[in-house]
Parts: C-alpha cells; structure tokens; sequence
C-alpha cells in the first residue's frame, strides 16, 4: 500500500489538508480538556483516563474496536454520500430500520444455517436501508427539498415505527427490557475473543473491513466511482459529459443507505443476538464526524471510525473514574472534531500561504513533492 | 364541542415555540445563513432557563437566561460559521452535537443529573397561557413588515441573496448575517423558554424532540416567508396535538400504539412536502462563504 | 496643467505566489474620459479595487484629488466621492430598481421609497435616464441593469466613477449610448475609469489610455496623438500576430448537413426561451450564431444535449437526435469553471475526463471497468503537450491555471479525446488573454477546413465576423436575420444591420 493511495493524489494540496486537519484536533483536544478543566478535573488525569481506558488492555482494544465497528459502516454511509454531493444525515433511521429488519429475518426464520443466514441478514438490512434512504433521494430529485431535513423526518419516523416493532411486533413478553426475542444461532457472528479478550468484538469487524476495501477499490479504480465522485464535484460539468447527476445521487443515496442499514450488525448480529430500542444510539450521527475525519475516503474513515471507537471507550471510563465527567464528553468531543473539519476552508487557506512556493519552505516542500508526481484524483 | 375547543386552545400552545424557532430561523436564513441548528438553540435555551430558574426560583429571570443563551448561541454559531468560512450545514450538525453533549455535561456539574433539572414550582414557571402564541403571532405580522420596509430587511434580504451587493456599498454582509444570527437565536431562544418554562416543568433531555427541524420544514414550505410558514407551523402543531389527543384512546376499538402515532407529526410534515409540486428556491446566497 | 485627480505611486499587490501589481505609478488628470487597457490578468480591475478600497495594496500610496488615502472599506471611498460598478453586477435580482440605488444608503431605519425617487430623479443629467423604479431588477436587460448601476453611483454623488468591463456585455447600439452617457457625466466635471480591451471603443471615445501588462504600468498616452498599432503593442509585448483571413470553402469535398434542428421552441416560457428556430450547419463551415448575452443561446446549446425542454426536431445527419450529446461532438461550454472543468481536481484527470471510456477498455467498458490510470497520463500528457497548455506539474490544480491555458486544456480534451464531426463552442474566447484567443481561431478555422462543422455561439461581433461563414441572429429566442460572408446579395456581413437584428430592431 502507498502512502499516495491513502490520501489520494500525494501533493501539496494534500499535504496543506493534513496540516489544517491536524490543527484542528489540536484545537478541538484542547478545547475538551478545557472543559474538563472548568468543571474542576485535572486535565492531565483526563487524557490519561481516556488513553488508557480505549487502548491500555486487550479487553480495552477490544471495545474500542467493537464501539468502532458500527462506526465504519455509518462513516462509509456518510462520506459515500458526501462525495457524490449529498449529506445524509438519515444514517440513524437507516441503521435502526436495517437493524430491526435483519433481527425480525433471524426471529422468523431461526433454523437457517450460517451460510445463508449471515449474506440473507446481511442483504435484508441493506435493502431496507436503501429503501429508507430512498426517500430524501425521491424528494431531492422530484421535489428538490434538501436531503437533510427530509432525511431529519425519516430518523424521527424510524424512532416511532422501530419502536412500534421492537416492543409491540417482535417483543419478548419475558424480559423486562424493552426488547426483542433472540434470533437463531445460525444468525450470529462468532465473537473474537484472540482479539478482543472480555469484550464483545466479533467477526462483524472483518466484514467492515472487506467493505472498506471493496469501497475503495470501487472510489478509485472503476469508472463507476469515477463518475459518482465527478457528479459530486463538478455535477454540471458531468451532466454536459453524459454523466446524469440525478442518477448518480440517486445511486449514492441508495449505496449510503444499504451501508447504514448494515451498520446495527456489530450490535444485533455478533453481540446482543437481539434488537433493544434506541440500539443505534447515535452512531449514524457519530458517523458523519468520522466521515468528515476520514477525508471522505475508505481507508480514512476506517481510521477515524477506531479513533472514534477509543473516544468512546475512554469516556465511559471517565464517567466511572471521575466524580463529575459524564459518558457525554465523548459527544462534545466528536462534536468539536466536526467543528474542527469544518473549519478546514480557513486552515487551509492559512496553510496553503504558508507552504506557497514563493516562501522558503514551500520552494523546498515543492521541490521534493514533484520528483515524481502521481496522478490525481484517485 | 369542549374537546374542539380543547383542541384548538392545545394547538395553539403546541405552535408557539414552533412559531418562534421558524421566525428566528426565517431570518438567518433569509440573511443567507442555513440554519439547522435550530434544534440545538432550541435545547440550549430550555436548559438555560429551566437551571436559572430553578437556581433563583424566578420564572422572570428564567425567561431572560432563556433568550439571553438562545442569542449568545446564534452568536456563535453565526460568528463562528460566517469566520470560519465553515459549511452552514456541517457546522449546525456540529453545533447540535455540542448541544447533545455540553447540557449533560453541565447538567451533572450542577445539579448531579446528566439528563435533567430539578422540576420546577409553580412560581418558577410562566403562566401564559394563549398569550405565547398571540405574541407569536403579532411577531409574524411585524416580521413581515420589517422585511419589507426597513433598512434592516433589505440588507438582510440582500445578503441572502447577492451579498457582493452589500460588500461594494461598504456594509459588511458578514456582519448582517451574523447580527441575524443572534436575532434568530434570541427568537429560538423564546421558544426554547416555553418548551421548559410554560409547556414543561423543568428540562428534560432532548425536550425539543425535533421541533427545531419541523420549524426548518415549515421555513422550506413557507418558501422563506413569514405567513406561509406560519401556516405551515399551525398545520404541524394541529398534527402535534392530533397526536396527543389520540395517544391512550382506541380508534374503532384498536388502541394505536404510542411510538406510532408519535411519528405523526413527521408523517404530516413529509407528506405536505410531497405534495407541494411546485419548487421553491432558497435564498440565492445561501450557505455560501463570505 | 492642472494637478491629478487620482496618482499612484509605486502601488503593489501580489496574492501568494502570484504578483498582480508590481511598482505601478500613474496620474490621471481630473475630468476626462480614462481607459484602462490590458489583457487578461494584466492587473487593471486589481489596480481598480485597490482604488476603490476593495482590495489593499500591499505597498505604494494612492492619492485622490491630492489627498493621500487608504481606505479601510469601500465605504470610506464612497465617501470620498468614488465609485465603482463592477465587471459582474452587483445588484439584488429579486429587488425593485429603486431598492437597488437606495441599498447601503437607505437614510434611516425606514425606507422611504418616494422621497428617495424625488431625490435620484432630481439629480439625473438627463430626463432620458428614467427608469421604473418599481420594477425588479431581475426583470431587466442587462443594458438597463447596467444603467442601474450607473445610477447608484449619481445618487451617491461620485466625482470620480470606474466601470469594470462595461461594454463586455452590450451590443454596439448600446455601447454607443453608454458612451454618450459617460461623456455626458464627464462634462459635469466627473472624471470617468473605463477599463477595457476593446480597442476600437477606446480610439472612438476616450481621451486617455494606459496599458498595464503582467502587473506593470507599461505605457500611457493621449488618445488623439496616438495610433492603433502602437496601443496593441503595448498590449501584447509583441508584435500582434497577423488577423486570420477565411478562404472560400473549399469545393473539394462534398458538405453533407450535419445538424439540422427544426421549428425548436422551449417546452415553457421565460427570458431566453426558444421560439420557432430552424438552422443548419453543413461539414466545413462555420456557422456563428450572434445576439446579446440571454437571447436563448443556453437554450439552445442546453437543447442539443438534451438538459432543455423543447417541443420541435433536432436531426444529426438526417435522423431525429433520441438523446442528448454524441460522442463525436467536441463541446466548448460558456462557463468553463462550472461545466468544463472540476476545478478542485489535477490537470491530468480533467484532461481525460469524459472521454475516459478509452482507457477503461474501450467501447466495451461497463460501468465497473478499471481505468488504466497509468495509460491515461501518458495519454493525455501528449494531447497537452500538442495544444500547447502550460502548467507546472501534472497534479496541478485546474483551477489554478490561467484563463487561456485552461480553455486550451479543454479544447485538447474535447478535439484530441473523440473522433470530432462537430464542434459546438460557446463563447470560446471569454476571459481568455490574446495569445490563446489567436491559437484557439486558428484550430476553429483549421477544423472547418477538416470539414468539421462547427457551430460558433459568441457576444462578441468581431470575432464572428472574422471566422464565421454565415451569421443567425438570436433575439428574444428567435432567428432575427441571418447573413451569409459569400453571398452576393444584400445578405452579406454588415456590422450594422447585425446589431440593429441583435436589439429586436427589425433589418
């Protein structure tokens, strides 16, 4: 694997991202351990909670992973979309309709065997995320109303009607959870335990992986990927090529929903073995930080999706280890990461002054990048 | 006829904070500033007025914190937005993601409860009955005029749509939109203050429960004008109170589950969209950088 | 002598790498009719900006009216007496005419409409210059918008006025009033910046000229002690090279039709939308189609390729078109930044992109075919290279080339990337510097001589008046009048009859 491929075309346009990309962690940790500070902790001890609580065992490792898993699915779902243009903000609906559908496959048919069972779940919950994606992707093309609020609408309906299916449809009359009944043991991924010792990572994260790959080769290899990205940069330029814009979103929105219906699998499918409500918990919008982290690329998303997984990991370790620290903090975290990516246009510009050509460090910069220039745009 | 008029008086309660966020929302929009992060002002202000409130027992100075954190939030994320050169879109998800994890984290700081503040008297409260949503209503009326005949409505309406205009004349349309920010905040503010002062007791978590994004749909369907969306908003909340009215009841004998029927509102407002065949645009300028 | 209205002195401006001003000094002597002359890029709208206070200089000192100035907004340079309408309006589409003049100096919280007519109209030179204050500005020709623009500056009083490209837009019956006007302004005592690079306006109506070229003031005269030749020089830093003459077509070759479109009108009305055109291109010609900017040109184009809704025919050799653009149509867009390029990507991918079926296995490429990438850059590497685009490395951003040579990057593509029998071009040319316009009519002129036919769409009259065959004239939608360079009739080129056709008035 090159270093180029990770980042796409390796010049100084890339090298300027990274920079900015990096200020703006560094600001956003800084601002987290300063709230940390304000509410009278020691900011050190924080870091220190944190680091060790998402990387300081296998068991650890192992949840950042598992936390991590769903993560992968729900950023591939959001920087899938984003690149051709389109900011699904419904990956929350999706994952939670995808999730409910393929427990309800593995309620109401519990004999299959794993070797249908698992690619059955696994196309169930991408149709029925597709499906509900299919909506904002309708209501862009035909109505012209942004994706984002009627994706917004979705993620309220799937609350009401997953709710209405997980404790009314498929409910398990003997638990005092509001949750359903178990699926079939041919329906559940096996746990890793080599991996992840007392944690509940399973195979599920092997599955993210193949979809990383599969997605990047996709991005940056066919024609296909191509043009969806081309439709996401430059639509009217694509359009007047033969390239259709709406056909793509179309595509993309659908593509971004099957990946957000797969997201619950980690959850449903290798852990709890059942659905309970509110199972997404907000991992379809966690997804859109770890998308923007990720660069909107495969490989990208797939690293900020197990940073994202330790943030999470830590936090809960802070709510126990500390008196006033509450599981939220990794949300103001993720939250300020966004803030972070969002703020790359002026980072950007700052840096790209910074590394021009005309200053001595960008001549020198320059002059090492373009020995052998790549192509551009993979 | 009582329950109609029952019906009618739950309606327009259930309006008025969704008349306030869309009025506030409308502006900055119209300045040119997409604003989904109502939901998260919305948020904000109810949590800020229900802890002063419940800090200082006065429903008074709850009221004031309520708009004062509302406009201070339009503040920043019009400030921050508009300098950053950020994406309006990305960043409102950002600013609602703050929202989601800042008022847990303060609301354990203070009160030891991550999720909610200590219910509230009856002295910590407003009574106001309807007269929310008559203010809202004179609101709308003065807001439409102000567009249309003040100084303030045309540079706002410039930068929405052609901010250079603005630029060449020596007035910066970053400071417009951002002035309309805080506006708009300050109005989604008094929203959120009736969410937790008059209609609740107290905060409790996500008490906006997407009302912030049923006010942006009411903006889009009102085609950025002050008396459709208004319309708009009366339609959403009699859907809201169609909803209350329904939940425990039995329609011909089959009780509808409540997680169903809570959708309503979001199924009403989906369907109103589709139906609307015609395409309204947005301000011209919208969610682009300065 | 008396002293100058606005000098500059060593004024220097550069944006990263790139310098745009470099030590430029002048004086320019109060009430007269000044132009500014330089290609694309030559620095004359930044030398204009920084006057006006829109852009900083980031050294030198400019004085106006003796007074040494720097301004912190445009604001302060309003009321210092300046104005300035830029190259792209700046109005608010969806407001009235008077909304437009009062905005940014409303005069209070309240606006008051009325009394703010009673003042513009008091203060207009001539009766003429009325408008309808009431009507949206978005409803308005792009003649009267400018007019409008010209307005705001008489109700804010400005002394000294710039116009940034004023006449790009206009057809010679409307730059002729607008000259009129200035001179009218001039005589009030204002001194008048129109920057340009029609020279032939400059000669008719100017009393100044100064030429900046690569960011440096290379020379300054007085219009009547000077010549054309002398003025180009200057220009260009070279000798002009020679004009393209257009020989006969030749008979050689059998011209068979090639796109016939037939009684076409839009599906729905509007500004712009085609009514009843009926036109032909043969193999070998250039057929130039002449109006002003929204007469229905985007219409037309975008009906060809299919994104237009149109009731009528277009045919291609006979057979009715089923959809949109072929594959061998070269297509040359108006707004190269939005439909020819993606800006944020390399040159090397936007040279190939498409036309990238070849290098994904050809005609049989599916949707899921791997594109050779490697084959693509050394594909298009050679097809840069023959049209001559300079860039500094291929991963270059598009966007960070100059006009002329992303224009030519497009016509590499669009030529060297399909098997062309037809090139449809619009506005080739705009906003691209005179070395790369004279390359780019010379490859249009060599194609036609291929016997391509090629459909020219362009504002500007010269320049269908050099290369086209035969001239339609687009107005309001329609086919106005049609003219023929061969013809021996009364249907050949005239300059004058084309632009009385280009405003409606009938020929």
């Amino acid at each position: 694997m090159k270093l180029r491929n990770l980042f796409g075309s390796w010049n100084v346009q890339n090298l300027v991202k990274l920079m900015a990309l990096g200020c703006g962690l560094l600001l956003a940790l800084i601002a987290v351990l300063g709230l940390a500070m304000a509410l009278g902790e020691d900011a050190l001890e924080v870091a220190r909670i944190i680091w060790l609580g998402a990387w300081g065992s296998t068991t650890a490792l192992g949840y950042s992973l598992y936390y991590a898993t769903p993560l992968v699915f729900t950023g591939l779902a959001v920087a899938w979309a984003m690149r051709v243009g389109l900011f699904n903000i419904g990956a929350e609906g999706q994952m939670t309709m995808g999730g409910i559908a393929m427990v309800a496959l593995g309620i109401l048919l519990p004999e299959l065997p794993s070797i249908v069972a698992w690619p059955l779940t696994l196309l169930l919950g991408a149709l029925v995320g597709a499906a509900w994606a299919a909506v904002p992707a309708w209501f862009k093309v035909r109505r012209g109303t942004h994706e984002v609020l009627v994706c917004i609408l979705m993620n309220f309906v799937a609350y009401g009607v997953g709710g209405f299916l997980i404790l009314h449809v498929f409910r398990n009359p003997e638990s005092q959870n509001p949750e359903t009944l178990a699926i079939g043991s041919g329906f559940q991924w096996p746990q890793l335990a080599w991996m992840g010792g007392q944690s509940p990572l399973n195979a599920t994260l092997g599955l993210a992986i193949v979809i990383v790959l599969l997605l990047s080769w996709l991005s940056g290899r066919t024609r296909f990927g191509l043009h969806q990205r081309w439709v996401g940069g430059a639509a009217e330029f694509a359009e007047r090529s033969g390239v259709s814009p709406t056909r793509h979103q179309v595509l993309a929105m659908l593509i971004s929903g099957a990946l957000a219906g797969m997201a619950g699998s980690s959850i449903l499918l290798g852990y709890l073995h059942k659905a309970r409500e509110g199972f997404a918990g907000g991992a379809g919008f966690i997804g859109i930080a770890v998308a923007l982290l990720g660069g909107l690329r495969p490989w990208g998303v797939l690293a900020a999706a197990i940073l994202f997984g330790g943030l999470q990991k830590g936090a809960i370790d802070l709510d126990l280890d500390t008196e006033k620290i509450s599981r939220d903090l990794a949300t103001v975290m993720q939250a300020m990461v966004v803030v972070a990516v969002a703020a790359l246009p002026l980072l950007n510009e700052f840096w790209t002054k910074r590394l021009d050509p005309s200053t001595s460090w960008g001549r020198r910069l320059h002059r090492w990048l373009e020995r052998d220039h790549p192509q551009g745009g993979r | 006829m009582d329950w109609l008029i029952a019906y009618i008086e739950s309606v327009m309660r259930l309006a008025a904070p969704l008349m306030f966020a869309a009025m506030g929302g409308l502006i900055s929009e119209r300045a040119g500033l997409a604003n989904i992060a109502l939901e998260g002002k919305l948020l904000v202000s109810a949590f800020a007025a229900a802890a002063v409130a419940a800090s200082t027992g006065s429903a008074e100075w709850g009221l004031v914190a309520g708009v004062v954190a509302g406009a201070m939030s339009g503040w920043i994320f019009g400030a921050s937005t508009v300098w950053l050169k950020a994406d309006h879109i990305v960043m409102g998800t950002a600013f609602n993601l703050l929202v989601v994890g800042v008022i847990p984290t303060l609301g354990k700081a203070w009160f030891g409860s991550s999720g909610s503040t200590p219910a509230l008297g009856t002295e910590a409260r407003l009574q106001a009955g309807v007269g929310f949503f008559i203010a809202g209503v004179a609101l709308v009326l003065i807001l439409n005029e102000a567009l249309r005949r003040t100084r303030w409505g045309l540079r706002v309406h410039s930068a929405g749509e052609s901010p250079n205009a603005l630029l060449v004349q020596g007035v910066s349309p970053r400071r417009v939109r951002i002035g309309a920010a805080c506006v708009a905040g300050a109005l989604a503010g008094l929203g959120g203050v009736i969410l937790s002062l008059v209609q609740g007791s107290g905060y409790v978590r996500d008490m906006a429960g997407g009302r912030g994004y049923l006010a942006l749909a009411a903006i889009i369907f009102g085609a950025w004008k002050p008396y459709p969306t208004l319309a708009a908003c009366l339609i959403f909340a009699a859907a809201d109170s169609a909803q209350m009215l329904l939940q425990g009841k039995s329609v011909f004998d089959i009780s509808v589950p409540a997680s169903l029927i809570q959708t309503l509102p979001f199924i009403a407002t989906l369907t109103i969209l589709a139906l609307r065949r015609k395409r309204v645009s947005a301000p011209r300028a919208i969610n682009q950088p300065l | 002598m008396k002293p100058s209205i606005v000098s500059f002195q060593n004024v220097s401006k550069r944006y990263g790498s790139c310098v745009s001003l470099s030590q430029v000094s002048a004086e320019f002597a109060p009430g007269r009719l000044h132009a500014i002359l330089g290609e694309n890029g030559a620095g004359k709208s930044t030398l204009m900006k920084v006057l006006f206070g829109l852009v900083r200089a980031d050294d030198g000192v400019v004085r106006v009216e003796g007074v040494e100035r720097e301004w912190k907004s445009p604001a302060d340079a309003i009321a210092a007496g300046l104005g300035m309408v830029q190259q792209h309006f700046t109005l608010v589409p969806s407001l009235s005419v008077i909304d437009n003049v009062m905005l940014g100096r409303e005069g209070g919280w309240h606006l008051d409409r009325a009394a703010a007519i009673a003042e513009i109209e008091a203060k207009l030179p001539d009766a003429s210059l009325r408008m309808d204050w009431h009507r949206r500005v978005e409803e308005l020709s792009v003649g009267e918008q400018q007019r409008v623009e010209i307005l705001k500056l008489i109700a804010r009083d400005s002394r000294i006025m710039v116009l940034d490209e004023p006449t790009a837009v206009l057809v010679p019956q409307e730059i002729d009033a607008l000259f009129s006007l200035l001179k009218k302004l001039r005589d009030q005592g204002r001194s008048v910046f129109v920057i340009t690079h029609k020279l032939s306006e400059v000669f008719q109506h100017c009393d100044t000229w100064s030429v900046l070229r690569l960011g440096r003031l290379v020379r300054q005269g007085e219009v009547r002690d000077s010549s054309l030749e002398e003025v180009v020089r200057a220009m260009m830093g070279s000798e002009p090279p020679p004009p393209i003459r257009l020989q006969p077509r030749s008979q050689d070759r059998a011209h068979i039709e090639l796109l016939e479109i037939r009684s076409l009108s839009s599906a729905r009305g509007g500004r712009g939308a085609l009514r009843d055109v009926n036109l032909k291109v043969e193999s070998g010609e250039i057929l130039g189609i002449a109006g002003v900017d929204g007469s229905g040109q985007s219409q037309l184009v975008d009906a060809m390729l299919g994104l237009h809704d149109v009731v009528g025919e277009i045919l291609w050799r006979g057979d009715k078109m089923l959809r949109g653009r072929r594959d061998d149509w070269a297509l040359i867009s108006e707004d190269r930044h939005r439909q020819s390029l993606w800006m944020e990507e390399s040159v090397e991918l936007n040279a190939g992109l498409g036309v990238e079926r070849q290098f994904a296995g050809g005609t049989s490429a599916s949707s899921l075919s791997v594109i050779d990438y490697e084959r693509w850059g050394s594909v298009v590497a050679k097809w840069l290279a023959d049209f001559d685009v300079r860039f500094p490395h291929r991963g270059e951003r598009v966007s960070r080339l100059s006009g002329g040579n992303q224009q030519k990057l497009i016509f590499a593509r669009e030529l060297q990337g399909r098997d062309v029998k037809f090139v449809l071009a619009h506005q080739p040319t705009r906003g691209v510097d005179l070395g790369a316009i004279h390359q780019i009519h010379q490859r249009l002129v060599e194609l036609r001589d291929r016997g391509v036919g090629v459909l020219l769409i362009s504002s500007e009259l010269d320049e269908l008046m050099a290369l086209a065959d035969r001239i339609v004239v687009l107005e309001s939608g329609r086919v106005a009048a049609q003219f023929d360079r061969w013809a021996e009739s009364s249907k050949q080129f005239d300059r004058a009859l084309i632009g009385r056709a280009m405003i409606g008035a009938s020929v």
